[in-house]
């Protein structure tokens, strides 16, 4: 157990100058006025056992909060503090030395002095007083160095924060602390699901991938079973059986018909299917395009069609001329015939030639008699009325010849005029048939060479030239026949030998068949493929070794759980005693006849949990006061301080105004308690209640050094004296 | 499993439900526990845990057999109560869990440290007992493929006949009475 006996301060908060408390008592009373330096002198041996650990938010202690080490006061401030602890190994020193950033980084330092006279400095000072300390500085804070905040969250009615703050008064933090950390960290449990979740997803996918395989299986089987393949048939043998029949059948096939044997090999191998299949196939097509007797079927079907299509040919040409009859015996029908139409029209041509003359005569006439009467009329200047022809006289005789000229020829006229138009439309009706006739001629001259061309034509194909005596039409038609003879036969020969390769492609069929469904088969070998894989090895291996983890997770959990029940157990049991009788002696409740702080364990966290009862097991939490809260706080504290054994970490105890609020019969009874701890711990007091003095002078019964503490100046810092 | 197995398997379970293939799987394991070489084998069909095997003094293993299609399986107070019976008599406390999926194999792990209630099979993996899994897979294999079309037709009735011709002990017959046959049923996980 390490207790204090030296402490050496230097420009710490409100310490200037170096300044020295010797702790060779077993009490150590600090006993000033407000803001004087007390607190100041505990708050270093805190520092300087944990340094920085004791200042900002984590500490959870409201002041300690932007927090200053340094004396603000001073021009050039530099902190030092030593502390001298000492234990059954020995005595060793504590140095921390900390001067603020005025340039560059502050600078922190530690230096420890070893028992057996080594230096150590920096981290692995840091490491080392650690291990020295085996304490976090919230248990100091909370089992050393009572602080409000400790009182605050015993006091508090939330139960969680009350267990908390008496796990630490037990000072059970290092359990808190690591089942805190392990849940800070990745759940692996979470981890687990969420493994155990993507592999389920991938087992889906495979169940998928095996039950379409297993379709695709049966569908092949099926197949194969129509092609009279049994599916206990469906193997390696069969398939290679199967291939060795098909070449054997190819071969023969090619023998037979003298064509050269197709280049395949005897198949022994299962993965050489595929390329004999193929091989096997172009044969086959290569046999269907090529097989004897084809080129001069096709030769003769190339020659029927021709003879077809001139028979064909001949046969629109009688009927066109069949047309072309009708239409001649039509018009003949109507008009007569052609000559008949033609001499009429020429009848016309002359008649309306004639008329055309006569029309000239008359008009010529006309014109004549017309000028020798204008002359008349214009050379006479009397009228003329004796006839210069035959000499008669007759009254007006210019117009009266006029007249007579007018009626006379202009009838003639008309009436060659009306003889013309009616030829004329005789004449336009006779044209349009004499066109027809016309254009029927041609087109019998165009049928005629026609006939012509096809007798050249069906010359060539026979080639001969026809002569008259040829009936090209039943020359055509006994071609034909002939053809078709050749033809048929032809294609029986082809047709069998077709028929033989179908078979030899039906077993080609079956043979890709069986190897489909081993194909298949092979395929729905999926799990034994994963399974095999070294990745699922390796998966395997890792789901093991996180199930082992989460496993072994699971018992570091529960075994810190039932440590820190049993160690919460083995310090409780002793100090009960000493708590209840703390506490009663603090109080004075004379309502609470015996106070037990009872461990119990959180049904949902495994924690510890405390309930504090009557001796009747009643809860008294809701009915405690806030006073009695605090005294039992300080019981705790003092009780298991009191009551710890050899093996505790800290032999002393700081108490920092521990009277406040007390009323004078409580100072004696905290006195008279704090006598008892004394038995077991060195106790560092510091205290600004002259009353409360008083009582520990009284009732203390361990030797006593006393710092007083006169007045601060923030130049010179506090005045202490040692009394 | 392997393809023919899981095949097999999930056939079983289509055929006969949840319940009835329970009780296939355990009749099933029992013949693969003769086939692995075990000498004395009880197979409970109603009461008790449902597989005993001993295959000399330091190995003599009682098993409950689970059969699930999920990520856990219900192991009872009863459960272990009955294994902890066994124990007494000297028999190591097995858990046999088949789930039916593809990639899962018949685990088989020791039960000291199993507590009771729904437990998910990824927690059993530390607790598995290697040897003896690797032992009975292919018996169980062999056990399944070979009894697959009589088990597919006759179920437990055939299988009861076949783990009496394998000189299996069977403790109660499934068939003595229909409420009986469902009382110690597989819980379907």
């Amino acid at each position: 157990m390490l207790t204090p006996t030296r402490l050496t301060v230097r420009g710490f908060r409100g310490f200037t100058g170096e300044q020295t408390f010797e702790f060779d008592s077993p009490v150590t009373i600090l006993f000033g006025g407000n803001h004087y330096g007390k607190s100041s002198t505990l708050n270093a041996l805190e520092w300087c056992l944990f340094g920085d650990k004791c200042k900002g938010a984590d500490t959870k202690i409201r002041e300690r909060v932007r927090w200053k080490i340094e004396n603000r006061h001073l021009e050039h401030p530099g902190v030092m503090v030593e502390l001298r602890l000492a234990d059954a190994d020995g005595e060793c020193v504590v140095r921390r030395q900390y001067l603020p950033a005025k340039e560059g980084a502050a600078k922190n330092e530690l230096e420890l002095e070893c028992p057996d006279g080594q230096s150590v400095s920096g981290s692995a000072a840091e490491q080392l007083l650690a291990r020295w300390l085996r304490s976090s500085f919230r248990d100091f804070s909370t089992t050393v160095y009572q602080h409000q905040e400790t009182i605050r969250g015993i006091v508090t009615q939330e139960p969680s924060e009350r267990n908390d703050a008496i796990d630490r008064l037990l000072g059970l933090s290092d359990y808190r602390n690591l089942l805190s950390g392990i849940a800070t960290r990745p759940d692996p449990n979470q981890r687990q699901g969420a493994i155990t979740t993507k592999f389920g997803a991938f087992e889906g996918r495979v169940t998928t991938a095996v039950t379409l395989v297993e379709r695709q299986l049966e569908e092949s089987r099926r197949e194969a079973e129509k092609l009279g393949v049994l599916p206990t048939r469906l193997t390696e043998p069969t398939a290679l059986e199967i291939a060795s029949q098909v070449m054997e059948d190819l071969q023969r096939f090619s023998q037979q018909l003298n064509l050269p044997p197709p280049p395949l090999g005897h198949v022994t191998r299962r993965q050489d299917l595929p390329a004999f299949e193929s091989s096997v196939q172009s044969a086959i097509d290569r046999l269907r395009g090529s097989m004897p007797g084809q080129d001069e079927q096709t030769a003769l079907y190339q020659r029927e069609t021709a003879v077809i299509a001139k028979i064909d040919d001949y046969e629109k040409l009688r009927r066109r001329k069949d047309d072309f009859a009708q239409e001649v015996r039509q018009l003949d029908s109507n008009h007569g015939s052609q000559q008949r139409v033609e001499r009429r029209m020429a009848e016309i041509d002359e008649s309306l030639q004639e008329l055309n003359s006569k029309e000239k005569e008359v008009s010529g006439r006309h014109h004549i008699l017309v000028a020798a009467l204008d002359y008349l009329q214009e050379s006479e200047t009397g009228q003329i009325n004796r006839c210069p022809v035959c000499d008669t006289e007759t009254e007006g005789l210019l117009v009266v010849l006029r007249n007579k000229l007018e009626t006379t020829l202009q009838g003639k006229l008309e009436g060659i005029r009306k003889a013309t138009a009616a030829l004329r439309a005789e004449r336009i009706v006779l044209e349009d048939p004499a066109k027809k006739y016309n254009k029927l001629n041609e087109e019998f001259a165009g049928l005629l060479d026609k006939k012509q061309q096809l007798a050249k034509d069906v010359g060539k194909l026979f080639k001969r030239d026809l002569t008259l005596q040829d009936d090209p039409v039943a020359l055509l038609k006994g071609e034909q026949e002939q053809l078709d003879r050749r033809l048929r036969q032809l294609q029986d020969l082809i047709r069998g030998r077709q028929e033989r390769l179908t078979q030899i492609q039906g077993e080609l069929n079956k043979l890709r068949r069986v190897r489909e469904a081993l194909q298949q088969a092979d395929k729905q070998k999926i799990i034994e493929r994963i399974k095999e894989s070294e990745e699922y090895r390796q998966l395997n291996e890792e789901r093991d070794r996180l199930a082992l983890f989460v496993n072994d997770v699971e018992a570091i959990k529960a075994a810190i759980k039932v440590a820190s029940h049993e160690e919460a157990s083995q310090k409780l049991d002793p100090a009960r005693g000493a708590i209840d009788k703390f506490f009663r002696q603090l109080t004075g409740n004379t309502a609470v006849q015996e106070i037990k702080v009872e461990l119990k364990q959180d049904a949902r966290t495994g924690r510890n949990a405390y309930d504090i009862t009557d001796g009747d097991g009643q809860n008294l939490t809701p009915i405690l006061s806030q006073g009695d809260l605090t005294a039992l706080a300080l019981a705790m504290l003092l009780g298991l301080a009191s009551a710890a054994g050899q093996t505790a970490p800290f032999g002393f105890v700081m108490l920092d105004d521990p009277s406040q609020s007390l009323g004078a019969e409580h100072k004696g009874n905290l006195a008279t308690v704090l006598d008892e701890v004394c038995k077991t711990r060195q106790l560092l007091l510091a205290t600004m209640d002259a009353e409360f003095r008083a009582c520990l002078d009284k009732r203390l019964t361990k030797a006593k050094t006393e710092y007083i503490f006169e007045g601060w100046t923030p130049s010179a810092g506090p005045r202490v004296l040692r009394k | 499993v392997t393809t023919d197995l899981y095949r097999s398997l999930r056939e079983l379970h289509a055929r006969h439900g949840a319940r009835e293939f329970g009780k296939i799987v355990q009749k099933l394991l029992a013949i693969a526990f003769r086939l692995g070489g075990f000498g004395r084998i009880v197979e409970r069909g109603v009461q008790g845990v449902d597989v005993d095997a001993d295959g000399g003094a330091r190995e003599r293993y009682t098993t409950e057999v689970k059969t699930t299609q999920k990520e856990t399986v219900l192991f009872a107070r009863k459960d272990i109560d009955g294994l902890a019976h066994r124990q007494r008599d000297g028999y190591r406390p097995l858990l046999a869990v088949l789930r039916l999926s593809p990639l899962s194999d018949l685990l088989i792990v020791h039960t000291e440290s199993l507590r009771s209630g729904r437990l998910h099979i990824a927690s059993l993996r530390p607790h598995r007992f290697h040897e003896l899994e690797a032992r009975l897979q292919p018996c169980f294999t062999r056990a399944v493929l070979e009894h697959f079309e009589g088990a597919l037709t006759g179920s437990q009735f055939y299988l009861d006949r076949v783990v009496r011709e394998y000189g299996i002990e069977v403790s109660e017959p499934a068939f003595s009475s229909p409420r009986s046959r469902g009382r110690n049923s597989v819980h379907p996980g």
